[in-house]
This record gives C-alpha cells, structure tokens and sequence, in this order.
C-alpha cells in the first residue's frame, strides 16, 4: 500500500491528547482522522486509541459515544487497534483507578495502582520480549511514561517491561494480542525512537 | 531505570517568550513557538510553558492549539489560568500533556481532584514559588496576591496525599539571576511529601545542577533563560553534568 494513501484512525473519545497524536501521525506521512463515529473509523486502515485522563471518566465517554462494542467487534475482526497510554488499559478488563470500572476486555488483564514508587514520570529503557521481533528495534530505547496506574496479566500477553527499581523490579510497558498492541509508554511523546517504533508497527500492522 | 530530566522552560508574558528576571522585569526573547520548537528539535526531555499573565482570563488555549500545531515529539506541560476541571480537560485536548497549577492551589484545592478525576493525577503538576528571607525562614510566595505566608494546610494535605503527580519547587527569588537553586526550598517542600519534585530558577549552569543531581526525590531539573543563548544548549548542559542517572542526549529529526 502507498504509505500517504494509509489512513489512521484516531478514536476520539473526547478525553485525550487527541491533537499530538494527530500530528504525530501526520508527520509519518499517513492520513489521520478524528473521530468519534464508528462508520467513520471503520474506514480507516489501523486504529489508534490515545489517553490523557482517568480511566472511569474514559470508559464512560466510550459508552457514551457508542464506541465500545465497536471496538470490541473491530478487534475481534483483526483490525490493527493500537491503545497508548490510558488507550492501552483501557484495551483490557478492569482498572482500580479511583472506583472499579470494566475495560473493553480485548487484552485479558487488569489495571492496578503501581506501589513503591508510587509513580513512573519520565524516560525509562524499555526491555522487549525476546518473542517480539516487530519491536525488538526498540529494545533498550528510552521512552516516555507518565502513569500510576498499570498492566497486570499473563506473561503471554506481556510484549515489553521497563525496571523501576534497584533490585530488578518491573512493570510492563507493552502488550499485545495479535494485531492488538498497547503501550503503555507514549511513543508520540518520545521523539525520534518512539516515532520509528510507531511507524513500524502501524505498516507492519496494514501488511499482515 | 528511570532516568532524571532536564527540562526547557519557555516563559510567557503579553504573548511573547520572555526572559524574566524574579517575575518583577522582563525581557522578549521571541514567539513561544520559535522557543519551543527549539527545546523539541534540540531534544529536551520535557517543556514547560509558563504564562505568568493569565489572571482571571483561564488557560491560554489559543497558543497551546498553536503549540500542539507543531507536533511535539516532547511532552509538553503548560501553566498559566487554569482554575478547573473544564479548562483543564480543554488544555490536554489541545496539546498539552501535564498541566502544572498555581494559583488555584491556593483559591480552590477542592478543584483539583475534579481536575484529576477528569484528566488524571497523572497530568497534575503543583508549581510552589518559595522564597527563603534573609532570616532564614522559608515562605510560600502568592505571585497573584503578592504576599508570602507558610505552605498552606490545603496545599500540605494535597501534596501529602498525593492528589497531584510532581511538583514544581521554584526559587522565586532566584529565578533569572544564574546564581544557582537555592536547595533549602526544596529540603522544605519534601517534608510534605514524598512525590517526585522538580526544580526551577537560578540554574544556568552543570555546577549548580550537578550539586542538585543526585537527590533521590529529585526528578529533574527546568532551566529557563540559560538555554536560549546558544545552539543545541540542552546537549552542551548534558555533557557539562555529565552525569548518567540523566537520560543520555539523543537528537535525531522525526520525518
């Protein structure tokens, strides 16, 4: 496929960094669209879910707008679905962040409060899984995370960690269930290696 | 691991990026845009726009719009007017990542967890201008009400129970002068609290950020007028500090 004539879908929800994720986009040279109308975004060639905010307020908004069985059927159809940040816990079960609240359930798993240190601000070296070749160029790149909350599940769905401590301590930084990815870091916030990274996955993601 | 960050500070009055010299003089330095864009390119592991004239007038969404505009490969933290939960979601939709608060710590606390159950504790940064009198004492410094006074109860209870996710200690006596951070302020402020702490003002050179480094609740440091001087000054500064629990400078253009 002509990369210009690619198309990214941008799920907006109506909470998020909506406008850097577009541009991020755009500057890779693919179209991006904006949107919160499922016709719309079922149009587009890879979806992208992006976060700045609270997961329930997030949640709530998707149902609002009627985009969670949308989201949902579109996984299960094997559309490429990139989540970032809140995007990415938003992609699985259940999240404790201020009150219980159920994900979209498309990556098994659940989102819990990070203790000891209570927060991860900042660059941090990711670490990919020696079984993920798509993003092995960017093992030991530094990316950006600001989160207090992350992914708990299944090492089968664990893509990449970063450490957060002295004595080897981890978090996960990345999942994915086939076409599925999340990241918990945000690539559009990471400069030249997390735009690299993105760009890879979203042709590599249209070519399968 | 975790790396600490240095960050460009853009500061802006009347429109304009301005050197400022204690928040009391000032000087153009150009469009806030030109200076952001520079931090970006030059590969500053974050930006901080402060607008320091936003009273009663709310966030300053039409420069953030411009700002997100220029697709940001840096996070991008923006300050300046933001009274509630409203603005705050409008300034995150239009570019900006975290939101660093001020005044409103002092007129509303209660409107901060409106702000964090909207966009998140996460996106939530308290910037504390402290002043250190020739006594001794330490003060916090209202820059709207223009008076000083101890850290009050609400800002203690909401930096201790960290309904906020960094705050900003700025030495607001020092700021614009290059004579270094005053570390008392921060020694202060981390009673309160055990969040990451940033730090800004009087830091214009690797001696000053060096003695500062290796705090462990230190989180980074901002630096202001010292990196509009020169070309590429965040990678000079870098390797002046030379110091590895920074993130390594990298700059190569996103295209």
């Amino acid at each position: 496929m002509n990369s210009s004539r690619l198309t990214v879908g941008i799920v907006d929800y109506g909470i998020g960094n909506q406008t850097s994720m577009v541009r991020c986009i755009q500057k890779m040279g693919y179209r991006a669209i904006l949107s919160d109308s499922s016709k719309i975004l079922e149009r587009t060639n890879v979806l992208l879910l992006p976060g700045v905010g609270a997961f329930p307020l997030a949640m709530e908004q998707l149902h609002t707008k009627g985009l969670v069985d949308f989201l949902k059927q579109t996984a299960a159809k094997g559309k490429p679905l990139i989540g970032v940040c809140l995007g990415m816990q938003l992609l699985t079960n259940s999240s404790t962040e201020q009150e219980f609240t159920l994900g979209l359930g498309i990556i098994p798993g659940a989102v819990e409060s990070i203790v000891n240190p209570r927060w991860h601000i900042g660059w941090n070296d990711l670490e990919v899984n020696d079984n993920q070749p798509l993003l092995q160029p960017s093992n030991n790149e530094m990316m950006y995370f600001n989160h207090s909350y992350c992914y708990f599940g299944s090492k089968e769905w664990i893509a990449a960690t970063c450490k957060v401590k002295d004595d080897g301590h981890t978090i996960v930084a990345a999942i994915r269930k086939g076409l599925i990815w999340g990241f918990q870091f945000h690539p559009e916030k990471s400069q030249h290696q997390g735009f690299e990274m993105l760009k890879r996955l979203i042709i590599s993601g249209v070519e399968s | 691991m975790l790396r600490k960050r240095l960050l460009g500070a853009v500061i802006v009055r009347k429109g304009w990026g301005v050197q400022s010299f204690g928040y009391r003089k000032w000087l153009p330095l150009g469009r806030p845009e030109n200076l952001v864009e520079n931090l970006d390119r030059w590969g500053a592991d974050g930006i901080v726009v402060m607008v320091v004239d936003r009273e009663n007038q709310g966030p300053d969404l039409k420069l953030i719009k411009q700002l997100g505009a220029l697709g940001l490969s840096t996070p991008l933290t923006y300050g300046g007017g933001i009274t509630n939960s409203e603005q705050a979601l409008l300034a995150v939709k239009a570019g900006a990542e975290r939101l660093l608060l001020d005044s409103v710590l002092i007129s509303n606390p209660k409107a901060i967890l409106e702000m964090a159950s909207t966009v998140g504790v996460q996106a939530l940064v308290a910037s504390l201008p402290m002043v250190k009198d020739t006594n001794g004492a330490i003060y916090h410094w209202d820059y709207k009400a223009r008076k000083y006074s101890a850290l009050s109860e609400g800002i203690c209870q909401l930096i201790s129970d960290e309904n906020i996710s960094e705050v900003l200690v700025i030495d607001a006596s020092g700021e614009g002068t290059g004579q270094g951070f005053n570390v008392k302020l921060f020694e202060c402020v981390k009673k309160y609290t055990e969040l990451p702490i940033l730090v800004f003002g009087g830091l214009a050179d690797a001696n000053q950020i060096k003695k500062l480094i290796n705090e462990p609740q230190l989180a980074g440091v901002v630096v202001g007028n010292a990196l509009n001087y020169r070309e590429h000054a965040i990678n000079h500064l870098k390797a002046a500090i030379g110091n590895q629990n920074l993130r390594p400078h990298i700059v190569k253009v996103c295209k």
